[in-house]
């Protein structure tokens, strides 16, 4: 029980899936455990990478909060276990492929207008082509509808800055939690 | 095909009224076995985290949700043990007595089967079991029925500031009814107003099926089968009656004989169900006789309103559905200065996580970067936002269908289609023009509204006196077929300008009634 709070539980769940995770991994050799702690991530390092900057774009401070390991982790999980807000926009297509070809479209719109990738823009100018994807209709643009691609990033950047303790804490809410999550965000096993 | 022993009665889906169905037949004395699709999951699983709530969701298969205005399906719906009720927020309402004679009064929509007057000790019957919290006479519009069990809502401080801006325009608010208790009930702890009630509560103050009528099920010795998928509905070679069900699980498919079936799979999966158990006897689908199932499948025009104060507002504070209610523009018919027909519903002072669909950062979608950042420090003190659920009439062709895809089961997956017509946009645009000009007087030093939105999901499978016209009879028993009866909101045919839950119980309570003082009827 969370003894600073009456009514409220908060069992020791956290520690005893840590632990249980632990004693799992120390059952395996440490070549397995080593490939059980990296598994083959859903995007290579470059699209990793340039969501992370994409992210921040949107959602100042999502890169340090984590993108990269949220979308890889996310994407790692089955349909039904996926904490994506994309979930909430009944996404009929694959949703490794939503993230992959929508960052892919924010790179090519970049080289577009400005001769070299979203990774070598500054500031104004990558605020600029969010602006521009936002309204929905850039071109060209090659993947998942641009004004959804922004919306659910943005929803994704405000999960990462806002949606956690840490979020919390940087907004000055207690985060008065229930139960506590195990982690910020769901994980594969 | 393996057989499984016979029971007496199969349900599927272990949702709210599935739940409610076997705590009620199994009670009555008899065998009961649930199947649900989803997992087996206890409150403890319940993290508190809107991020981890979204593991609460459904993922039903539909290939699409398609047609001019998309209805929202994921948000709408939940998979394993209790349903989309284990995240909803415990808006409870009674409908309004036109609300059954939406045809015969106004010439629109259908009339249901039964009246306010035919549900009304139901509605006070289920109350009592689960307990609503709210204040009857304050409830200016509520129609006749026993005073709630629970003492309403204490008001925080968004509730307060919005209270005023309703007061300045001459509109009227009360507590909002709401099945989550205020002092501890029946066992269960009283809400401590931290605003989880979307990643579902596992204090046990909200009533959802795992601390209610899904806990009783277990109680009263029903079984409940998890991952257990039924994916078909076995009749009779005359066709006129279920003789059991087809479950996969785990790879194996096998024959479960029942007595009596009743399908509480909400709304879409209730007429996939139905659809994919076609036989010759029945080769548009069980219960299909007359072309309606699946089709008039709609839902409330919702609209969300937001502003931010001067003063601090508390936004964090409270549940999520709300801390009142204004029903002043509940009246339907079309009058001077109201250019649609059916009424609507306020929503008042929704507590408000910082992120997720229904949390701050999401209401306003144009902001990013540093100016979005800047918003969000300022909203988490200052935000107000309250939600118009309004009437959409029911359109035939808005439906689901199956698709030509198979899930994992081997079932036809869904395509679901739907447009609102004129008279929802028109009534949404005035709510949203009400709504900004309240947060304006209530002193908001910005105001603005939200898309056009869905909210809960009704029909598909309609109930009717006429079984040219409807699917199933007043108790939820197929016309066609002896012994199978639908549960839930798929069966309304047409849903007011209230949230749905509590209609969708009292009307499962008046049929597992009358299942069990008519058994022999209907399985003899």
């Amino acid at each position: 029980m969370n003894k600073d709070k009456p009514g409220c539980t908060r069992p020791d769940r956290r520690d005893a899936l840590k632990a249980a995770a632990g004693a799992g991994l120390l059952a395996l050799a440490p070549e397995a455990a080593l490939a059980a702690r990296q598994p083959e991530p859903a995007l290579d390092t470059r699209s990793a990478s340039l969501w992370s900057l994409w992210l921040d774009a949107l959602v100042p401070g999502a890169a340090q909060a984590g993108a990269a390991d949220y979308l890889q982790a996310q994407l790692a999980l089955p349909r039904d276990h996926s904490a994506l807000f994309l979930r909430y926009m009944d996404w009929p297509g694959d949703y490794r492929a939503f993230y992959r070809d929508g960052i892919r479209a924010v790179d090519v719109l970049a080289q577009v207008r400005h001769g070299k990738g979203f990774a070598g823009l500054d500031g104004a100018a990558r605020g600029a082509l969010v602006g521009e994807i936002a309204a929905g209709a850039p071109l060209p643009w090659v993947g998942p509808p641009a004004g959804l691609f922004y919306f659910v990033c943005k929803a994704d950047g405000a999960d990462l800055v806002f949606g956690t303790h840490a979020g919390f804490g940087k907004l000055g809410l207690d985060y008065r939690a229930h139960v506590e999550p195990a982690s910020a965000w769901p994980r594969k096993a | 095909m393996r057989m499984a022993k016979e029971v007496e009665v199969v349900i599927v889906g272990a949702g709210q009224v599935g739940s409610l169905m076997a705590a009620k037949l199994a009670a009555a004395g008899r065998s009961v076995t649930v199947f649900e699709a989803g997992a087996e999951r206890g409150t403890q699983s319940l993290a508190s985290s809107q991020i981890w709530a979204r593991q609460l969701k459904g993922t039903p298969g539909v290939v699409a949700s398609g047609g001019a205005d998309p209805l929202g399906v994921n948000f709408n719906t939940g998979q394993g043990a209790g349903g989309s009720a284990v995240h909803h927020y415990a808006c409870w309402f009674r409908l309004h007595p036109e609300d059954f004679e939406m045809r015969s009064r106004y010439g629109v929509a259908a009339d249901w089967p039964l009246s306010y007057a035919d549900l009304r000790g139901a509605y006070d019957a289920v109350q009592e079991e689960v307990g609503l919290a709210g204040d009857a006479a304050a409830e200016r519009w509520r129609p006749p029925g026993a005073d709630y069990p629970l003492p309403p809502f204490p008001r925080f401080r968004q509730g307060e500031v919005l209270a005023r801006g309703f007061a300045r325009k001459g509109l009227h608010v009360s507590p909002l009814p709401l099945a989550i208790a205020t002092v501890p009930y029946k066992g269960r702890q009283s809400c401590i107003y931290d605003g989880w009630c979307d990643a579902g509560c596992p204090t046990g103050a909200l009533a959802n099926p795992l601390v209610t009528y899904l806990k009783w099920a277990k109680e009263q010795g029903a079984a409940i089968a998890y991952r257990s998928r039924v994916v078909r509905l076995v009749t009779d070679e005359a066709g006129g009656r279920v003789t059991g069900v087809i479950v996969s699980r785990d790879g194996e498919r096998y024959f479960q004989p029942a007595a009596l079936v009743i399908v509480a799979g909400f709304a879409l999966e209730t007429p996939r169900l139905l659809l994919a158990s076609a036989t010759e006897r029945h080769p548009q689908g069980l219960a299909n006789g007359s072309g309606t199932l699946g089709r008039y499948l709609h839902s409330h025009v919702a609209g969300g309103v937001f502003g931010l104060f001067n003063e601090e507002t508390d936004p964090h504070l409270g549940v999520n559905g709300g801390q009142l209610l204004c029903q002043d523009g509940y009246a339907k018919p079309v009058a001077e200065g109201k250019d649609f027909i059916g009424g609507y519903q306020w929503l008042i002072g929704h507590s408000a996580k910082p992120n997720d669909l229904l949390g701050i950062a999401c209401s306003r979608p144009d902001l990013h970067g540093a100016a979005f950042n800047a918003f969000m420090a300022d909203a988490v003190k200052h935000f107000g936002s309250m939600t118009a659920v309004g009437e959409s009439l029911p359109l035939a062709e808005n439906r689901v269908e199956l698709a030509r895809e198979l899930d994992e089961h081997g079932m036809p997956k869904m395509q679901v289609t739907h447009r609102w017509d004129d008279n929802a946009k028109r009534l949404y645009a005035h709510a949203m023009k009400e709504g900004v000009d309240i947060f304006r007087s209530a002193g908001a030093r910005e105001a603005w509204h939200g898309p056009m939105a869905g909210m809960h999901l009704l029909g598909g499978a309609r109930m009717g006196k006429d079984a040219a016209s409807s699917v199933a009879d007043e108790y939820g028993r197929c016309h066609e077929l002896a012994n199978l009866f639908i549960a839930g909101p798929s069966l309304f045919p047409s849903g007011g300008s209230v949230n749905p839950t509590f209609t969708a119980s009292a009307l499962a309570h008046r049929s597992a009634a009358h299942i069990a003082a008519e058994w022999q009827r209907y399985t003899a």
